[in-house]
């Protein structure tokens, strides 16, 4: 069964529609009170984002402070339309320019309106690739594709644009200089027990690209996982070289990645979309090498009084260093006052989150950075049991350092004009969940 | 309110006044004058204020080059259009007209609200405009025009056909000169595609795989949203033999790696039913999917997550064992929200075995200190669920214990109610088990269930436990402010078990129990006071064999989803029943939730019958009560306590005893009468059946009754068929028999049938008998299904298909 939505709305947190479209006649006009009555005023609301009432089922999803609901009648695909939600606030986003919230979709509701007449007819998703709507919906009003002199842009080609086939790239783009940039961004997850023994960890990382390419390039792309450069020896009939080798999970690619190719070469080839996108994602499990470890400490001191000592021990590369690290080690919340003594960086006690805040903006490779802190409470007996000693959690980035050791071998730009390209690579990995139990 | 709405008023007349003078102007810059009424128009639409009253003007205006104020447009009629049917006709006239618009995008935005309308009387309207636009010379337009043919389908089928716009799509199929269109009218087809199938009965299977090939192979064309379409009717198809299977999914494996986890959905989908027959290779498929799904979970939003993982519970169910050792994908972070965390901690207890129960059971331990009270339970509950499952029970009993000693009360009652499951189905642990509850603070528990299981293991336990009596007794002392009745029967009957193992610390309890039950306004409780009364007037022996009888443990627990229920949600993979876990006619059919709601309203009526007779067998045990005791006088021993119960008994015998007890009448008779009463006549005999010689059901009708209703009845009948080559003589032999083909398919030595029938006397459009035959020719076999709406004639019918199938040759 496909998505088959039978209706959109957008609402505030008050309830208030900010949009609505319907795309068939199988829900009543009501079906919005039904939301606002039996989910969002009720206990419900977090608890589970497919909900049924009556004959219908919702499914929405808080954005900002936005909830964006879609009722269907039938036994749809649930995760579709998830999906397709995920993305249309990807493609909202990307016409107001980074920002989805209440105000925004106000002050562009004609906008989305047209948007919504496109991405999605008569409940079945359609092309909602923000480089080819943006050919003819922008921010100023249509313009249609068709209205063009022939020889700027020829109906067909147009055609093919909007009808989404080769959604990805127009022909006849022309750049100065052909560049290409290149990152690696991961994040780590990491769960710890107070022991220090890993419970869990795992590394998502995705490939972003910023194309500025001339013509219809072909691009190849070669990392050092282990099939990719297993594969390759095996062609070349020779050893792989030694070093490192990567096992990903899992991978999933970008529309434009020729799939067939991968699984029978196991190279990455492509032709890129124009500007900014993401070529593949991957899941790594084994072999990862943690930025950082965490040794903490804390000991409560009878009723009034903990004394917390974190040390945090950096594993990566003397020469590199991470930025805005953030170590958060959460006390209870009848937290009077802490003091605190740390050999770099910052620490403070934020209320609001039941926090010690400690900052480092930026911390050298094989280092050891600690800090102590007494923690002064106000006495309730009460209060005191419902503690449940969260984990502490971290927040870093850490350039030119992947935790999954991957690395790009080479990539390669073919066009037909022959032009020279400069390519740009860059590593950064970042904290996912990273969590250690105290 | 009122000055509200009149100033709303005054603000829509005041729209009305400037939309029309701007309706015929073309003074310059009065297009961006335009565009900002449209824009309050159409903002107040949104909010729910009626602005209906402003069609004429809003069409009248509409005449404007400007494509945002024609979209704003196009947008207001098609929301106001059903309710003003005859105001929406003077759009037509204006649709109509942009229709033949000279730019391709007016062209199509205008059909497409021409389509949008679903008035049922402007179908004929929109049938021309719909026959031209499958002729334009523009791509765009052709594929609106193509999706305009589905949404008249859906309010007109009969003049979808009548102007063989189906047959065109299908010429577009394959002759469109664009290739996007032509990826776009087969994406309509297979939008279409249950019409088309049950439309064309001569359709053999092999244009069948012809268009599923077609469309696996050339999956790539399609946009994202479309091959989750594509994938989903490859996932009904059935495949002819194990290399076609293996053809198919060779082509799509690539999909499992697309960035859209609806396309990968939709994928596994194809691949698990594709191999649903052949075990080995479904287990390989169960390895090939998993690290994309553990992919799935932890990318995306958290709702994602939440669809994804719930598909993973039905996979996990039905095959544990295959992810027991991803157990770690499903340890919880802190920030997921409590909705993902919950079906974590379901998957962490269903992948739980024998090698990865101590972690499992640690990590759960570890939510179980949780601040969500919820999430705490899950987790609780979710180490109870292990141990019962798995036979090593060691480590999982300390855990549990331990959850005792958090003097926490919530965390208390989830304990208290797995340890009794526990200790009945390893009564080996009781003895460590009862040392801990013992130390539980009785005054601590609030809940009900909670009370309720300690209750119990103090009546069970209570030779282990020293002080159970005087915990019991104060439970009794405070029965009248006890809510619940299964608290209350609970302690009843945990009195009775210490009295009959303790009996003179206990007695005095006993005899308060059971007075404070006859008096309980709860029937059950009632009842249930009276009867352990008079088991102990049979003697106290009788009493214990009946009451505290040697208990065995308990082997296995009923398990609360069976499986037939999960291999319905499966056949349904990738849809909101696997969400909701139950199969989608329960939460869909209109019948079905009738029927909920039509039994409550029932109910009451349905009551009667119940209460008299319970009413009549209150009076004959009471009867029988009186009987008794005139006959042995006041019995013995036990006289001083259990004196209390007779207080109300001499004015309950006052009042009611009917005349039937009063003459003695033998309870045996009585009951018989009752029974009598229940079955008054015996079941009218098997109505007979005549099947109207030309029903009338069209395909969709069919299809919705065919998912909608229950296997009524399926068997195997022999039919001499060996020499059938086509379906056509079947068809021919049934027709004569009144039953119809729906549609029919396939190849000697297999052939499917869809037939239907309709009793003859039925309401139009009611009666109907659907039927999925396959006949197997060289075995000589058919293997039926029958499906009815009236269940009477079920019987009826399948002889009567049965004796059509026997004369066939």
């Amino acid at each position: 069964m496909p998505v088959a939505a039978s209706a959109i709305y957008f609402l505030n947190l008050r309830g208030d529609v900010l949009i609505n479209r319907l795309y068939r006649d199988d829900v009543g006009g009501n079906m919005v009170d039904a939301f606002r009555t039996h989910i969002m005023q009720t206990k419900d609301l977090g608890t589970c984002p497919v909900r049924q009432i009556g004959g219908c089922s919702f499914l929405y999803m808080r954005i900002s402070n936005v909830y964006i609901v879609i009722v269907v009648s039938s036994n749809a695909n649930a995760a579709c339309a998830l999906k397709f939600v995920v993305e249309a606030v990807a493609l909202f986003k990307s016409y107001f320019g980074g920002a989805f919230d209440e105000d925004a979709i106000r002050n562009n509701f004609v906008l989305i309106y047209e948007l919504l007449d496109e991405i999605m007819d008569f409940g079945y998703p359609q092309n909602l690739s923000p480089e080819i709507l943006k050919l003819y919906i922008t921010q100023e009003g249509v313009r249609s594709p068709f209205s063009k002199p022939i020889d700027t842009r020829p109906p067909a080609n147009a055609t093919l644009q909007v009808t989404g086939a080769v959604g990805w790239r127009r022909e006849g783009l022309v750049y100065k200089k052909n560049e290409v940039f290149l990152d690696i961004v991961e994040s780590v997850n990491l769960l710890m027990s107070q022991k220090g023994t890993i419970l869990r960890c795992d590394v998502t990382g995705k490939i972003l690209m910023k194309c500025f390419l001339s013509g219809m390039p072909d691009l190849k792309l070669g990392l050092n996982d282990k099939i990719g450069l297993e594969k390759e020896a095996q062609v070349k009939a020779r050893p792989a070289k030694s070093g490192k080798t990567i096992e990903l999970d899992d991978v999933t690619f970008h529309q434009c990645v020729n799939l067939t190719r991968f699984n029978s070469e196991k190279t990455v080839s492509f032709v890129p979309p124009d500007g900014e996108f993401e070529l593949m994602k991957y899941r790594i499990t084994e072999g990862i090498n943690l930025p950082f470890r965490v040794f903490p400490s804390i000991k409560e001191l009878g009723r009034t009084r903990m004394e917390v000592n974190v040390k945090v021990k950096s594993l990566f590369g003397s020469k590199m260093f991470a930025l805005g690290v953030v170590v958060k080690v959460p006390v209870p919340k009848q937290t009077a006052k802490a003091s605190f003594q740390v050999t770099s960086g910052r620490a403070k006690y934020n209320a609001s989150v039941d926090c010690l805040l400690w900052k480092i903006r930026k911390f050298p490779g094989q280092a050891e950075l600690t800090m102590s802190a007494e923690v002064e409470l106000i006495s309730t007996m009460v209060e005191r049991k419902s503690w449940t000693r969260p984990p502490i959690q971290m927040e870093f980035q850490v350039p030119m350092f992947t935790a999954s050791g991957l690395r790009v071998r080479f990539l390669k730009v073919w066009e037909k004009s022959g032009y020279s390209t400069v390519e740009w690579v860059r590593y950064i990995t970042r904290a996912g969940s990273y969590e250690i139990r105290c | 309110m009122n000055a509200d709405s009149g100033h709303r008023k005054g603000e829509i007349a005041e729209l009305k006044s400037q939309l029309r003078q701007l309706a015929g102007s073309r003074a310059p810059g009065v297009e961006e004058v335009k565009r900002e009424l449209y824009k309050k128009v159409i903002s107040y639409m949104t909010i729910g204020i009626d602005v209906s009253s402003l069609f004429s003007e809003m069409v009248m205006c509409s005449a404007t080059s400007d494509l945002v104020v024609k979209k704003m447009c196009y947008l207001y009629v098609g929301n106001y259009a059903k309710v003003h049917p005859d105001l929406a006709l003077l759009t037509i006239n204006f649709l109509q007209r942009d229709c033949q618009d000279d730019d391709p995008m007016i062209r199509g935005l205008a059909l497409r609200s021409l389509c949008s309308l679903r008035v049922m009387n402007f179908v004929e309207y929109l049938v021309g405009s719909l026959r031209k636009a499958l002729k334009d010379n523009n791509g765009y337009v052709r594929q609106v025009a193509a999706m305009g043919v589905l949404k008249l389908y859906h309010i007109a089928p009969t003049a979808c056909i009548e102007n063989d716009f189906v047959a065109t799509l299908k010429s577009m199929l394959s002759q469109d000169p664009d290739a996007q269109v032509r990826e776009w009218s087969r994406t309509v087809c297979v939008r279409c595609k249950r019409f088309w199938f049950w439309r064309e009965p001569t359709m053999t299977v092999q244009t069948k795989i012809g268009r599923y090939y077609i469309a696996s192979k050339s999956i790539k064309d399609f946009s994202e949203w479309a091959q989750c379409l594509v994938l989903d009717m490859v996932s009904k198809y059935i495949p002819v033999d194990p290399n076609e299977t293996f053809d198919i999914m060779n082509l799509l494996e690539d999909r499992l790696q697309h960035s859209n986890s609806a396309v990968v959905l939709a994928t596994i989908k194809v691949f698990l039913q594709l191999t649903i027959s052949m075990a080995d290779v479904h287990q390989q498929v169960y390895e090939r999917i998993k690290a994309p799904l553990l992919t799935l979970i932890s990318s995306g939003s958290p709702e994602l997550s939440y669809a994804v993982l719930s598909h993973l519970h039905l996979l996990v169910m039905r095959a544990p064992i295959l992810f027991s050792s991803d157990y770690k994908h499903f340890y919880c972070r802190y920030s997921d929200p409590s909705y993902v965390k919950k079906l974590k901690i379901e998957m962490l207890t269903a992948v739980a075995s024998e090698s990865n129960m101590y972690e499992i059971v640690t990590e759960l331990s570890e939510y179980a200190a949780n601040v969500d009270v919820g999430i705490t339970r899950e987790a609780i509950r979710a180490v109870g669920k292990i141990a019962l499952n798995l036979c090593d029970v060691n480590a999982i009993v300390d855990r549990l214990l331990q959850f005792l000693e958090m003097e926490r009360d919530y965390v208390t009652a989830e304990t208290l109610v797995l340890v009794k499951d526990l200790v009945r189905k390893y009564p080996e642990w009781s003895h460590d088990c009862i040392a801990v509850v013992g130390n539980v603070s009785s005054k601590s528990i609030q809940e009900p269930k909670a009370k309720a299981a300690l209750i119990w293991m103090l009546g069970e336990y209570s030779h282990d436990m020293l002080d159970a009596p005087y915990v019991l007794e104060s439970f009794v002392d405070n029965w009248l402010e006890e809510d619940s009745p299964e608290v209350r029967l609970e302690l009843l009957t945990a009195a009775a078990k210490i009295f009959f193992k303790r009996p003179p610390e206990s007695q005095k309890l006993l005899g308060a129990a059971l007075a404070a039950a006859v008096d309980d306004p709860d029937q059950d409780v009632h009842d249930r006071g009276l009867f352990y009364y008079r088991l102990l007037q049979q003697g106290v022996q009788t009493a214990e064999s009946i009451v505290n009888p040697p208990k065995k443990a308990v082997s296995d627990f009923a398990d609360i989803q069976n499986s037939e229920m999960r291999d319905r949600i499966f056949d349904e993979f990738n849809s909101l029943s696997v969400i909701y876990r139950e199969p989608s006619y329960m939460f869909l059919d209109k019948e079905h939730r009738k029927l909920y709601e039509f039994s409550d309203e029932a109910a009451p009526t349905d009551v009667l019958p119940t209460q008299k007779l319970d009413a009549n067998d209150n009076d004959l045990l009471l009867g029988a009560f009186d009987k008794e005791e005139s006959q042995s006088g006041v019995s013995n021993g036990d006289d001083g306590p259990l004196s209390a119960p007779r207080s109300p008994s001499p004015t309950l015998l006052g009042d009611s005893v009917p005349p039937v007890s009063a003459s003695n009448i033998p309870a045996a008779f009585g009951i018989d009468d009752l029974l009598g009463l229940n079955i008054s006549t015996p079941p009218p005999p098997p109505p007979s059946l005549v099947l109207s010689s030309k029903p009338v059901l069209d395909s969709g009708t069919f299809q919705k009754k065919w998912s909608q209703l229950p296997v009524a009845l399926s068997f195997e009948h022999p039919i001499s068929a060996q020499s059938l080559k086509t379906t056509q003589p079947l068809l021919r032999h049934m027709q004569e028999k009144s039953v119809q083909c729906m549609a029919s398919g396939g190849q000697s030595p297999t052939f499917k049938f869809f037939f239907f029938a309709q009793k003859a006397d039925g309401m139009p459009g009611t009666g109907f008998f659907l039927v999925e035959c396959l006949v197997h020719t060289s075995a000589g076999k058919a293997s039926v299904k029958v499906k009815s709406e009236d269940s009477t004639f079920t019987a009826a019918f399948s002889d009567l298909f049965k004796s059509a199938l026997s004369s066939f040759m």
